[in-house]
């Protein structure tokens, strides 16, 4: 529950504080909160064993993603974001705690919780039909279903006309897309997307920033969705689980103050760039130093127009 | 785009391919221009052909006046003391070298020679033609399509030691039609075997050829691979003993002529080093003196014996199969008769087997490898 | 830096200089090869041998030749029983006795109609010859001895003749082209056509009439070589009449194939089939034992330490032991092929699994893949590509041991053609042997590179063919297409935009349950 508060030390006097909530957006999170809850993680932890030494990376994670939310998950790197969505995914073992999707513990990796890498994880022989009729095949479904299937959700993200390419052939925002049409495919209980968006130059990623809100605001999906960009981080989520690092433990988790479904121009809405701001005190801190100036001469013979 | 750049690849791809073939064109004619001006057979020139540019035309200004019946001449004559490298294998009559080597002879003879032992006969031959050997001992049939060589003195002819061995079941040559023989192409063994087919009223297409190596004749013969195999002593030996219930088909104690053996030289090393080559022969009949001298054969046959990790008396027993030839042999061998008595029909004979078999198209002039003058020179002393 | 220059740095050639320098690339050596052919000659190859040592063919260094020939230059003349003396003899009114005492020395009439003759140089000699001993005087030859001189025909020694040659192991290439030629074209040894009683009951079998088998009898046993198959089909129309030749021609002829030695292009198949079979029985159990290594660590560590181990043991050191096991038929050969790819096919096929991208098995995972729809479903069809070019790479080491193989128990094939022609000293169809195997090997490769666009659509292709045959009819066809770019291939098009931002509009319907 958000409580109301000052603006946080060295805001800009005419931002509001990030805490501070619009009406209905309070009343969103109410509703929200009454939803059943998807991913339950108590006291999480996760301590790895390098050449003898343990470095401990996680540590007493506590939260709860509720059905139908955007939670993104933020912090520097290694601050462990990645370890934490792949113990949520089964791909690697906590050390103490518990995570439960649906009320079950999680061992192992499975199609309840789908998948997105930040590299291309496409299967290269297969095409773009097939690899998302792939869930579907090893759950048993007949050729014919998940074949019609397939097409549905190719269609869905918007690629239609590319159902017998190849991987190779796709460009880089157009084989994420198809990852995430493969993920939800298997109809996940939780979409687990891991910078999925990092590779891609900043049109694409903006381009698939949209789609994917499109994609969640029309499909039964709960996404959990790691970044370190905070644009990104406040554009997209409901809630960002904020982690510091070493070991990475959760700094905050900050309700983001925006209604949803939210255009492009939010990131000039003044709550946007408070929030922004506060993430920037969590991740990027103390950049406000002068740069040292370099002992250059200047050799230039364009003169004094050039700066 | 430059249209002047359409054409270029092109003219370069042809340029290359001109200057590659050209060569190739001009070497084809001139190759051609010049065999056909030599023919074969039928001419009778009174002097060097005109046309032989290729070659000095050296008139024999420095003959000097020499017996007529010694074939060598002007030149450099007996050359200084080089090391006259001399390869030799595993069959009897050229162990009786051995002695030489291990008594001492060559040194007291005052001729510089190493003896180079092969395991394989093959690689003997090999070495010789890549020209690592200065003499070989070799069968005379054999070095008809090695590179040249001049035989200097003959050391035997095969009496026995040369063999065709069947296996049980296969009693004689006639027993053979239809079957697979093992035994390498166009060697001794080879020759052998046509001879056995001609004296049993048969055909080389009777029987199956598996070209196999010497030395694995008698794993070919124990695993059945064939019928018969062709060997000579030693491995026919082992052969015999080790593959149960086989038997000698054929030896060349049956057709006695058919398989010389000699030390064989190479042409320009007879010319330069002729002393040298006189005195070797020199040794060879001392070497056989020593085995023939009941004195020092025992110590003779243990000599050779050694050589071939074989046990004397095997040896011993043995040795009859190949007729050595001492200095009255060896004349009587060399001389010029088309019958297998003589080498010279010997090597007739081994002529016609290659012809027949196609190993080259065009008869050698076996007249010219024999030099029988070294053996009369050491002999009228 | 010009960015046209031949020497661009990391630049790629324009595309007629790119085909120059790939024409160069067989064409240089080749010029090469035919140059120092042409100016290196320090040896001299016999045409004709003379009364010389050196035999028709031979190369030998030009010095020994010279010194061959004054040595025969000083020489005396020779007197010859030629085949023409022999005949004059005959009439020379000479006693029956005394004619055939010189039988002994007459000419001998070789297999292919030419005569060796003998000589002498004085008539002491050639008594000594023909005598029946050569120190007793033989009443049936000495009192003749000069009426037998005067038919013998008197020569000077001839020299050696030759042309200028290469030395004998680096013949040049239009020699090397011409048995290239001769060695697919000559029929081997033992080849021709003879009516066996076998042939002739197949023939009764095969439904001719007794009155033609009857007629055909008489031909029976005589071996015509594959050359002499006009004489052969002459025999037969002279013993069959026309009709009932035309009639049956095919079939007799059929029949009466002998089979001698192989034809080079069967001692090449067989070696194909060697290769072959060796290499299956490797993949047989190398490829899954190999897939089994890279993704499982049990059978990692289970087995590869040994096949590392074994793999340094050379496979011709096997030979022996592989021949008394197998016998001396293509079993040891293929064993030995065997033993040279087997192991590091594991090791490598192996390692080719490990390299499969892990972050495709964390996806399958998340997709719901099971262990064992992980290996066959994944990782199979993930390193297939791969998998395809290390065989490839392997199948290259298979024929290097196959000269090796085939020399092993009963030497055959196309390795054995190539020693036995070194053995001659024939090394120009030594050489044509080896650039036969290096272009059946080079061909073979390329056809599976080409195989590999067809089985592997999935594999992005960088640029179009980069192999060799591929280099060298890219490169005929742009010269045959005068140095213009083939049509752009069609890409994919754009991405389609995403219909509008707003959700609604979008309206991708949710799936069904």
């Amino acid at each position: 529950m958000a409580a109301e508060s000052a603006p946080p030390n060295g805001t800009p006097s005419h931002l509001p504080s990030y805490k501070e909530q619009a009406p209905e957006v309070r009343a969103r999170f109410q509703r929200i909160y009454q939803r059943p809850v998807v991913l339950d993680a108590r006291g999480l932890g996760k301590t790895f064993e390098t050449q003898g030494v343990p470095v401990e990376v996680l540590r007493d994670l506590n939260f709860r993603v509720h059905r139908r939310e955007f939670v993104c998950v933020l912090g520097q790197s290694g601050c462990g974001k990645s370890t934490l969505i792949r113990i949520v995914a089964g791909l690697e073992d906590l050390t103490t705690g518990a995570v439960e999707v649906d009320g079950k513990p999680v061992e192992g990796p499975g199609p309840d919780r789908g998948m997105v890498f930040q590299s291309y994880t496409l299967f290269p022989w297969l095409t773009v039909k097939k690899n998302v009729m792939f869930g579907l095949l090893q759950k048993g479904v007949p050729w014919n279903d998940a074949e019609s299937k397939a097409k549905e959700w190719v269609d869905v993200v918007g690629l239609s006309k590319f159902l017998d390419a190849y991987p190779y052939q796709l460009s880089g925002g157009m084989k994420q897309r198809v990852a995430i049409a493969r993920a939800l495919a298997n109809q996940p209980r939780v979409l687990l997307m891991d910078e999925p968006f990092g590779a891609l130059d900043a049109q694409t990623r903006a381009q698939m920033q949209g789609y994917l809100k499109q994609i969640w605001a029309s499909v039964e999906v709960t996404i959990v969705f790691i970044t370190h960009d905070l644009d990104e981080a406040v554009y997209l989520a409901d809630r960002i689980i904020v982690l510091s690092a070493h070991p990475g433990q959760i700094a905050e988790i900050i309700e983001v103050p925006l209604p949803q479904p939210r255009t492009p121009e939010v990131i000039f809405d003044p709550r946007f760039i408070a929030t922004r701001l506060r993430l920037k005190e969590w991740i990027h801190p103390n950049v406000h130093q002068a740069v040292d100036t370099l002992p250059i001469r200047r050799m230039t013979a364009a003169g004094d127009d050039v700066l | 785009m430059n249209n002047r750049k359409h054409f270029s690849p092109l003219f370069a791809a042809c340029g290359l391919f001109v200057f590659s073939a050209l060569p190739m064109l001009l070497m084809s004619c001139t190759a051609s221009s010049t065999t056909a001006s030599s023919k074969e057979e039928d001419t009778k020139h009174q002097g060097p052909s005109p046309k032989d540019t290729s070659l000095k035309d050296t008139s024999p200004k420095d003959t000097s006046p020499k017996d007529t019946a010694k074939g060598g001449g002007g030149g450099e004559g007996g050359g200084g003391g080089a090391t006259l490298k001399i390869g030799y294998s595993d069959w009897p009559g050229w162990l009786v070298l051995e002695i030489g080597k291990q008594k001492g002879f060559f040194k007291d003879a005052g001729v510089d020679v190493e003896l180079v032992w092969f395991g394989d006969y093959g690689a003997s031959i090999d070495a010789y033609t890549a020209g690592k050997l200065d003499g070989i001992m070799i069968d005379c049939a054999s070095s008809l399509t090695a590179k040249s060589s001049v035989i200097i003195f003959l050391t035997d002819y095969s009496n026995g030691n040369d063999m065709l061995i069947g296996k049980k079941g296969v009693d004689s040559i006639k027993d053979l039609k239809g079957k697979t023989v093992g035994l390498e192409e166009n060697l001794v063994e080879h020759l052998l075997l046509a001879k056995a087919l001609e004296m049993n009223g048969m055909e080389e297409g009777d029987v199956k050829l598996k070209k196999v190596k010497t030395e694995d004749t008698t794993a070919v013969l124990k695993s059945g691979g064939a019928d018969a195999i062709g060997a000579w002593y030693p491995i026919s030996g082992r052969t015999l003993t080790e593959v149960a219930d086989s038997k000698k088909l054929f030896t060349s104690a049956e057709a006695p002529g058919l398989i010389f053996d000699a030390l064989q030289v190479d042409p320009a090393s007879l010319t330069k080093h002729r002393d040298d080559w006189k005195k070797v022969v020199g040794v060879w009949f001392k070497c056989l003196e020593y085995l023939n001298d009941k004195n020092t054969h025992e110590d003779a046959v243990k000599i050779m014996a050694k050589r071939i990790e074989a046990k004397p008396e095997d040896l011993e027993n043995n040795l009859k199969g190949t007729f050595l030839l001492d200095g009255p042999g060896n004349q009587k061998a060399m001389r010029k008769r088309k019958t297998l008595d003589s080498v010279y029909g010997s090597l007739q004979n081994a002529d016609a087997f290659y012809l027949k078999r196609k190993v080259y198209d065009k008869s050698v002039k076996t007249e010219n490898m024999v030099d029988p003058s070294l053996v009369e020179e050491v002999l009228k002393k | 830096m010009s960015r046209s220059s031949w020497f661009a740095i990391r630049a790629p050639l324009s595309s007629h200089r790119a085909t120059i320098a790939k024409c160069a690339a067989f064409l240089l050596p080749l010029a090469t090869w035919a140059f120092i052919c042409l100016v290196w000659v320090p040896d001299v190859i016999i045409t004709d041998q003379g009364d010389g040592p050196y035999k028709r063919d031979d190369r030998v260094p030009r010095a020994d030749v010279e010194l061959a020939n004054a040595t025969l230059g000083a020489q005396p003349p020779q007197f010859r029983l030629t085949e023409a003396a022999w005949q004059s003899l005959q009439t020379a009114g000479l006693p029956a006795s005394t004619l055939t005492k010189l039988e002994a020395v007459k000419p001998t009439r070789q297999p292919n109609g030419e005569f060796q003759t003998l000589s002498w140089v004085d008539q002491k000699t050639l008594l000594k010859d023909v005598r029946d001993d050569p120190n007793e005087k033989d009443p049936d030859l000495d009192p003749y001895v000069d009426t037998i001189w005067n038919h013998l025909e008197k020569e000077t020694k001839q020299p050696e003749v030759g042309d200028p040659s290469t030395v004998i192991w680096l013949p040049s290439p239009w020699r090397v082209a011409k048995a290239f030629y001769h060695a697919f074209v000559v029929p081997p040894n033992g080849t021709g056509y003879k009516l066996t009683s076998d042939s002739i009951d197949a023939l009764r079998k095969d439904g001719l009439p007794e009155s033609v088998l009857s007629k055909l009898k008489p031909l029976e046993g005589k071996l015509f070589a594959y050359a002499d198959r006009d004489k052969f089909e002459e025999q037969l129309g002279a013993a069959l009449g026309p009709d009932e030749l035309q009639h049956h021609q095919k079939q007799i002829l059929k029949r009466a194939y002998v089979k001698g030695d192989p034809w080079l292009h069967e001692s090449l198949w067989h070696s194909c089939q060697i290769i072959f079979w060796g290499f299956l029985v490797s993949a047989v159990v190398g490829v899954p034992l190999g897939i089994l290594c890279g993704t499982f660590d049990l059978f990692s560590k289970l087995t590869e330490p040994f096949i590392d181990f074994v793999r340094y043991m050379p496979a011709p050191a096997f030979a022996v032991l592989c021949t008394a096991i197998l016998g001396i038929n293509d079993g040891p050969k293929i064993a030995i092929i065997w033993i040279g790819t087997f192991f590091q096919m594991v090791l490598v096929v192996a390692n080719t699994t490990r390299q499969f991208d892990p972050a495709l098995l964390e996806a399958a995972q998340t997709l719901g893949a099971t262990k064992r729809t992980l290996l066959t479903k994944v990782i199979l069809p993930g390193i297939l590509p791969n998998l395809y070019n290390d065989m490839r790479i392997l199948i290259g080491w298979a024929w290097t041991y196959l000269i090796v193989a085939e020399l092993i128990g009963a030497s055959s094939g196309i390795s054995y053609f190539i020693n036995l022609q070194g053995r001659y000293r024939h090394f120009e169809n030594a050489y044509a042997g080896i650039i036969m195997i290096g272009i059946i090997g080079l061909t073979f490769d390329q056809l599976l590179a080409t195989l590999a666009r067809f089985l592997f659509p999935w594999v992005p292709r960088s640029d179009r063919g980069s192999g060799a045959w591929a280099s060298f009819f890219g490169a005929l066809a742009y010269l045959l297409r005068g140095g213009r770019k083939p049509s752009a291939v069609s890409d994919p098009g754009p991405a389609p935009a995403f219909a509008t931002a707003g959700p609604a509009a979008a309206a991708p319907k949710a799936p069904p349950p």
